[in-house]
C-alpha cells in the first residue's frame, strides 16, 4: 500500500514528529471556513518546538 | 490467559515499534509503525536520509492466528500514527524528518499487490503513474 500524499518539506517540521491529534469538530479553528461538525484539522507537534495545525480539506484554486 | 505472540520475518526483523494505535471502529485492527533499531550515534550518522519503512496493520479477529491486514509503505520512518476519527480508512503518520504522510487504505489505485511487488521493473511504469497521480494531488493541496 503506497501513501496518498505527504506534506511539503518546506512547511513541515524540522525534527521528528512527536504526536498527531485530531481537533474535535466543536472547536472552531478557521474563522473563514468553519468545520461544520466534521474533523477537518489536526495538530502535529515536534521536537523542534513548533506546533503545526493542518487543514485536511482540499484547497480550492482561484 | 496466555499471551499470543506474533512473529514475522520480513517486516519486523530487527525493528522496534515506535507507535501503536487501535482502529477507531474495528477494535480487532491495530496499526503499528516500525523503526530501525539503531543506537544514537548510528542514527545521527544517517539522519535526514530516507530509506523504506513500513506501517503494519494487524488483524486480531481470529483467535488463533494473527494476520497482517495491510502493509503501508513509506519512504521515511514513521514516529507516530493516528487514525482519522470519522473516516478510519485514512491514516496520518508523522515522519522522523518532520513531514506528515497520509494513507488511504480504501484506495485501490495505490494498492501494491504481492505479485506486482515481486515482479521487477516491467511493472514499474504502472507504479510511476500512480505516483504522479499522488503528486498531482499534492500540488492541488498547496
Amino acid at each position: 500500500m503506497k501513501n496518498l500524499t505527504y506534506s511539503n518539506i518546506n512547511v513541515s517540521h524540522k525534527n521528528f514528529v512527536g504526536d498527531i491529534v485530531f481537533i474535535p469538530p466543536t472547536i472552531n479553528v478557521d474563522k473563514r471556513a468553519p468545520s461544520e461538525g466534521k474533523y477537518t484539522h489536526f495538530i502535529s507537534i515536534s521536537e523542534d518546538g513548533i506546533v503545526n495545525i493542518w487543514d485536511t480539506r482540499p484547497v480550492s484554486k482561484e | 490467559m496466555t499471551p499470543r505472540t506474533f512473529s514475522e520475518s520480513e517486516y519486523c526483523h530487527l525493528k522496534r515499534v515506535s507507535c501503536i494505535k487501535f482502529h477507531p471502529t474495528k477494535p480487532h485492527l491495530v496499526a503499528m509503525s516500525m523503526i530501525e533499531y539503531l543506537k544514537f550515534s548510528e542514527r545521527a550518522a544517517i539522519t535526514g536520509k530516507s530509506f523504506d519503512s513500513n506501517v503494519l496493520i494487524m488483524n486480531f479477529s481470529d483467535s488463533h492466528i494473527i494476520t497482517l491486514s495491510h502493509v503501508l509503505e513509506t519512504p521515511i520512518e514513521i514516529s507516530t500514527i493516528e487514525f482519522h476519527p470519522e473516516n478510519p480508512n485514512v491514516i496520518i503518520g508523522g515522519c522522523l524528518n518532520g513531514q506528515t504522510i497520509i494513507w488511504d487504505i480504501s484506495c485501490i489505485d495505490l494498492r501494491v499487490t504481492a505479485s506486482k511487488k515481486s515482479s521487477g521493473e516491467d511493472q514499474f511504469g504502472g507504479d510511476g503513474e500512480d505516483f504522479t497521480a499522488a503528486s498531482a494531488e499534492v500540488d492541488d493541496k498547496q
